[in-house]
């Protein structure tokens, strides 16, 4: 079971708003290869691990990625507060907007909301940690491509 | 930087060292360095934790409550920008 604690991994102070970064980085929370999916994945996949250190090793980062889904939450949260409705036009957040408003609602930079088959689940240990590689790895590509953009 | 985020910010670091220090110990729970290490850390974190409590209100909602209301609702949480 979890405890919860009051505080981010890291703080999130993000001085000025930006709806059309925040269309961006919310992937990061309820895309493919988001916090979301990560931490679902490894929740979901620990329970037919046949080791102890496995089982505790899954449980253990998939905490861990509940953590950074709420600093990314946050950033999205900090991102579009108090904006009016011509920055978010120009922003173009409308879409988004006009379903959540400047609610937390986990999607993809395209706004296709988080799905559970981004991960894969499937009691088999090998096949799973080699999911969880896989996984990994696309965070290591997604890294450059926040930087550029 | 205040004294609240301040010793937010030694908590937060100690609690990383902590974490993953455990992750590591998952997969080697007989190292003896990590443990010693991992032990450190922890014990660090709940001095700072205890410091943070008594000053400025609960970290968790199982936080033995000394205070005489349910601080564990006041305001800021973590994702606001004043947090």
């Amino acid at each position: 079971m979890w405890t919860y604690d009051k505080m981010l991994p890291h703080p999130v102070k993000i001085a000025n708003t930006n709806p059309a970064f925040a269309r961006v980085i919310i992937t990061q929370l309820g895309g493919p290869d988001g916090e979301l999916g990560a931490a679902n994945r490894y929740l979901s996949q620990r329970y037919s691990m046949p080791y102890d250190k496995v089982k505790a090793i899954l449980t253990d980062i998939g905490t861990e990625e509940l953590g950074h889904s709420e600093m990314v939450a946050s950033i999205v949260h900090q991102l579009t507060r108090d904006l009016t409705v011509d920055e978010i036009k120009r922003g173009g957040f409308d879409a988004y907007f006009v379903d959540h408003g400047v609610g937390i609602y986990p999607v993809n930079a395209a706004g296709v909301p988080f799905d559970a088959t981004c991960f894969a689940s499937k009691g088999d240990p090998i096949t799973d940690l080699s999911e969880d590689m896989a996984a990994d790895a696309t965070t290591v590509k997604e890294q450059p491509a926040f930087q550029r953009g | 930087m205040n004294e609240r985020n301040k010793l937010l910010c030694e908590i937060r670091a100690q609690r990383f060292a902590a974490d993953d220090s455990a992750l590591f110990l998952d997969t080697h729970p007989q190292n003896k360095a990590a443990l010693r290490y991992n032990a450190e850390r922890r014990a660090q974190l709940a001095a700072l934790t205890d410091r943070y409590q008594a000053q400025f209100g609960p970290l968790t909602a199982q936080t033995p409550q000394v205070y005489d209301s349910w601080k564990w609702v006041e305001g800021p949480w973590p994702w606001e920008v004043d947090a």
